[in-house]
């Protein structure tokens, strides 16, 4: 929920094409206010199953970052996140827990290993486009699958495997953080802040990319490649770039997701949640940093509220389906597509573009004193 | 410009726009206000420099628009004394519209016969009654005869800017809109194009000629319009705007570099 | 030498099946410039269908019934959703058809149910012995539909006045509405036919190990990997590339069996695709224009 406050809101509001040094203004206050709202949040919000939802988004939003690099600013299409997540995944979880290295060395190296996929996969990817480039990206996710079920010594098969610990010193942040006798932070908020902190770096780097020069190389190749190689930008090089980048986001995502949730199997890499992620950037609004933070959030959110309130509908039946009947799952399941299919149709822009409008209505009369309504 | 005169007759315009506005979101209106006529059996021509308006005004009449996600903002489209201003572009076909596209636009990977056959898609045309009115059509068009089993992406530009002509008469149009026929073209094949234009006008069809040749252009027109920043700034026969000494410097003078083209 | 034969000629059987599947996706890119990863839902809701309405009339009225509710389905995806995205981008067209796709799995599983149900097919268990090769008759008659059928739909595109006007649209929408072809008729007629192919693919899909389970629409994204290897706008490529698929499938899982696991045939038809587009980025029989959609 906080997320929809998103930083650049504040400069968007004033400007729609805002100019970089508007955002070092405008846009700082934003940042700040979302930082506080985010650090104030787990001390405030009581509700297990929001500070997990939270604390999910926090560590997708890493991957919808990457995918937004690849996608959203380098425009090229990849259902091949998953498998990238999953080499992340299964590197964090064979450095930090079988050869037990500590968190700060697997998860920077599980985004290399994914990186250097990404580096491996690139001289095939930079030479197709659009449609092509998907399904050779799907083709990832499937030959992925079957590597992870198949190597059953590193995977643990279909039964799953232990994931990574972060440790503290002797503590694991899954158990809270004590001082002394103390405990100063439940694991809800231990992981919390774990999270935001990774999450806050990659924002600042991708902010960065976007307005580097290399950024604006990749929005020149995804505006149109053939000018771009015109005006001098190297464009197999500029899509290898994006495409490592992207990678090293996705695995440090994956390494982060399965040590959050302790345990993990291979059918979580499958296509399907390429597909969230894709969803999370064309919902939230493509080529932005708070549009992927937004797509992160209601992509995460909106299964759980479904899930939760279907257990009020008097036609919503409890438990497996074997010969038919709606469940809490199926429902939200099924909505989702629809939610996504009605978004692609009614804001092209995304729910970026909805919050903007939402928040430029609000700023008039009511001044700022709703952003906080909207925060809790 | 007599041969014009002697084709013209009575009965409603083949085209009339009235007050026409068409433009692309919210950029605005690329033309304005544009009202123009193309009377039966003659040709007209539309001149203007790149980005007057000419391909949207062609879009206006055909009901392309949509496609170029543009669209109409005010007045009337009337085909034959038809108002035709919402109606699809099949059903301007229908009415005896044909066009020839800007940049030619054949299907490249489908065969020349196939290409003439798509053009008679609203004819309906079977089996020996296909062949019949391909042969019409190509009694004006003898080279492509030979061409008929090759695939029209191999064509070179003058034979598809044949082809894209001879599809277009196909449906055995009453008026045809013909957006930069000599675009790219060499000189010779200019003055081919040019050749069958006017042999197509003979044959009773009404033409509403697009062009950025103007000399070539004014050579075969009874009647013009000066387009200029989505407006008609000038209009009247060739010889009334070659007459007017800043019409002729501004406009026609600059883009008559085409050798070849006079008559 | 018979076990190869044997299993040669399931490989086609299944190839064919595939191939009908991708060639409904190549009509619907063709006719629509739309990927539908939705289309194994199509397939899904085809066998199911079938499945539900076959208790109840004969074999035939079964499956027109599947048809005429899975075409329905498709002419609502097309007209509501897809008409209102066109000129957006691939991404989002992508999303869309992904959307669709995840409505449907669910729909399917809140009316069906995850179990597996028993399916009977077209034709009985029977099988037929040519020589020393014994073919299943359930093979037999998915070669036989299935050429029929891909004949049907060549002649279809070849030798028709509206299957020349939609390959028209498919090579330029702005050129196909100058010459007066409707656009959103070629659009619905694509889906239309695409759909048919699917339900046809799936009466021989769910006689293949004569279950229908909720994973049949998956099974179907297999023909992806077919589309690929024979390019995306190519309607021979499609059957071709089923072939393809559908051997490297049946031998396979027989001569492969004893490494990887006993599952790489699943995998090889990707592995397969990612090796055509490093040397042909279009496909074998694709064109060069279609990598730039």
């Amino acid at each position: 929920m906080s997320v929809l406050t998103s930083p650049p809101g504040a400069h968007d509001a004033a400007t729609p094409r805002p100019r970089p040094h508007r955002l070092l203004t405008r846009g700082r206050t934003g940042v700040g206010l979302w930082v506080v709202a985010m650090l104030v949040l787990p001390l405030v919000l009581r509700s297990e199953l929001w500070l997990g939802i939270g604390i999910f988004t926090l560590i997708v939003g890493v991957g919808a970052l990457g995918m937004q690099v690849i996608t959203g600013l380098a425009g090229q299409i990849s259902l091949g996140h998953a498998f990238f997540m999953g080499i992340g995944a299964y590197s964090s979880a064979w450095l930090g827990a079988d050869k037990g290295l500590p968190w700060w060395l697997w998860l920077p190296a599980a985004g290399l290993v994914a990186a250097v996929a990404g580096a491996l996969v690139a001289p095939v990817a930079v030479r197709i486009r659009g449609l092509y480039l998907a399904v050779a990206t799907l083709a990832l996710v499937f030959i992925g699958l079957y590597v992870w079920e198949t190597w059953t010594s590193l995977s643990g098969g279909v039964n799953g495997r232990p994931a990574a610990p972060v440790l503290f010193g002797d503590q694991d942040l899954s158990l809270g953080v004590m001082a002394g006798d103390q405990m100063i932070l439940d694991a809800f908020q231990a992981w919390w802040y774990f999270a935001l902190a990774i999450l806050l770096v990659v924002m600042l780097l991708t902010h960065n990319l976007k307005h580097s020069r290399l950024g604006r190389a990749f929005m020149a190749v995804r505006d149109k490649d053939v000018a771009a190689a015109v005006v001098g930008v190297p464009v197999t090089r500029t899509k290898t770039i994006a495409f490592v980048i992207s990678s090293f986001f996705a695995g440090i995502s994956g390494a982060l997701l399965v040590s959050y949730m302790g345990y993990f199997t291979p059918s979580q890499w499958h296509l399907m949640l390429s597909v969230d992620f894709i969803a999370m950037i064309v919902i939230g609004g493509m080529g932005t940093v708070s549009g992927a933070l937004l797509g992160a959030l209601f992509v995460r959110a909106i299964p759980e509220v479904v899930n939760q309130t279907s257990g009020f509908l008097p036609f919503v039946r409890k438990g497996m389906s074997t010969d038919g009947g709606i469940t809490g799952p199926l429902l939200s399941g099924f909505l989702y597509g629809l939610v996504i299919v009605l978004i692609l149709l009614f804001e092209p822009n995304g729910i970026r573009a909805l919050a903007l409008r939402a928040w430029r209505r609000l700023l008039g009369p009511l001044g700022g004193s709703r952003e906080r309504r909207k925060t809790s | 410009m007599s041969r014009n005169a002697a084709n013209a007759s009575g009965g409603p315009p083949a085209l009339q726009t009235t007050a026409v506005s068409a433009g692309y979101g919210a950029a605005g209106d690329a033309v304005t206000d544009l009202t123009l006529r193309v009377p039966q059996g003659q040709v007209v021509s539309l001149l203007g420099p790149n980005g007057a308006g000419k391909s949207t005004t062609m879009r206006a009449i055909s009901g392309l628009l949509g496609l170029h996600r543009g669209r109409l903002t005010g007045g009337r489209v009337e085909l034959f004394g038809k108002d035709m201003t919402g109606s699809r572009p099949s059903q301007r076909v229908r009415a005896g519209l044909a066009q020839c596209l800007e940049g030619r636009m054949v299907f490249p990977g489908l065969s020349v016969a196939e290409n003439l056959a798509s053009g008679g898609h609203t004819r309906r045309y079977r089996g020996a009654a296909l062949t019949a009115a391909r042969d019409e059509v190509l009694t004006l068009l003898p080279p492509l005869r030979n061409l008929l089993d090759r695939k029209a992406g191999y064509l070179s530009g003058g034979e598809q800017q044949m082809l894209a002509i001879a599809r277009a008469l196909m449906s055995r149009p009453k008026l045809l809109l013909m957006d930069e026929p000599s675009l790219g073209l060499a000189p010779r094949i200019v003055e081919q194009v040019r050749d069958i234009i006017v042999s197509i006008n003979e044959q009773g069809t009404s033409i509403l000629l697009v062009e950025q040749n103007a000399r070539m252009a004014l050579s075969i027109s009874g009647y013009a319009y000066l387009l200029e920043g989505g407006r008609i700034c000038a209009e009247g026969t060739p010889a009334e705007l070659e007459q007017d000494n800043d019409i002729a410097a501004a406009y026609l003078g600059a883009v008559s570099t085409v050798p070849g083209a006079d008559s | 030498m018979t076990l190869f034969l044997q299993l040669g000629f399931q490989g086609i059987a299944l190839g064919l099946v595939y191939g009908l599947i991708a060639l409904g996706f190549v009509i619907m890119f063709k006719g629509s410039h739309t990927f539908n990863f939705a289309h194994g839902g199509f397939v899904a809701i085809g066998a199911y269908v079938v499945l539900t309405l076959l208790p109840r009339m004969p074999y035939l009225f079964a499956f027109l019934g599947a048809v005429a509710i899975t075409v329905g389905l498709a002419l609502v995806v097309e007209r509501m959703l897809i008409r209102g995205l066109i000129g957006r981008s691939v991404t989002v067209v992508v999303l869309a058809t992904l959307g669709i796709s995840t409505m449907l799995h669910n729909a399917i599983l809140m009316v069906w149910g995850v179990g597996r149900h028993d399916s009977v097919g077209p034709v009985g268990a029977g099988t037929t012995t040519v020589g020393s090769v014994v073919l299943p008759n359930s093979a037999l008659a998915t070669v036989v539909v299935s050429v029929v059928v891909l004949a049907a739909v060549a002649f279809f595109f070849q030798r028709t006045r509206h299957g020349l006007a939609l390959r028209a649209t498919a090579s330029s929408q702005e050129a196909a509405l100058a010459q007066g072809i409707d656009v959103g008729r070629m659009f619905a007629l694509s889906w239309g036919l695409a759909a048919f192919l699917a339900v046809t693919a799936a009466i021989f899909l769910a006689s293949f190990p004569r279950v229908v389970s909720p994973s049949i629409g998956d099974l179907a994204l297999i023909a992806i990997p077919a589309i690929v290897i024979g390019g995306m706008d190519s309607l021979i490529g499609a059957v071709v590339g089923g072939l393809v698929v559908g051997l490297t499938q049946v031998l396979g899982s027989n001569y492969l069996s004893d490494i990887g696991g006993g599952r790489l045939h699943d995998v090889l038809p990707y592995v397969l695709m990612l090796l055509v587009l490093l040397v042909r980025p279009y496909g074998l029989f694709g064109s060069r224009s279609i990598e730039r959609v």
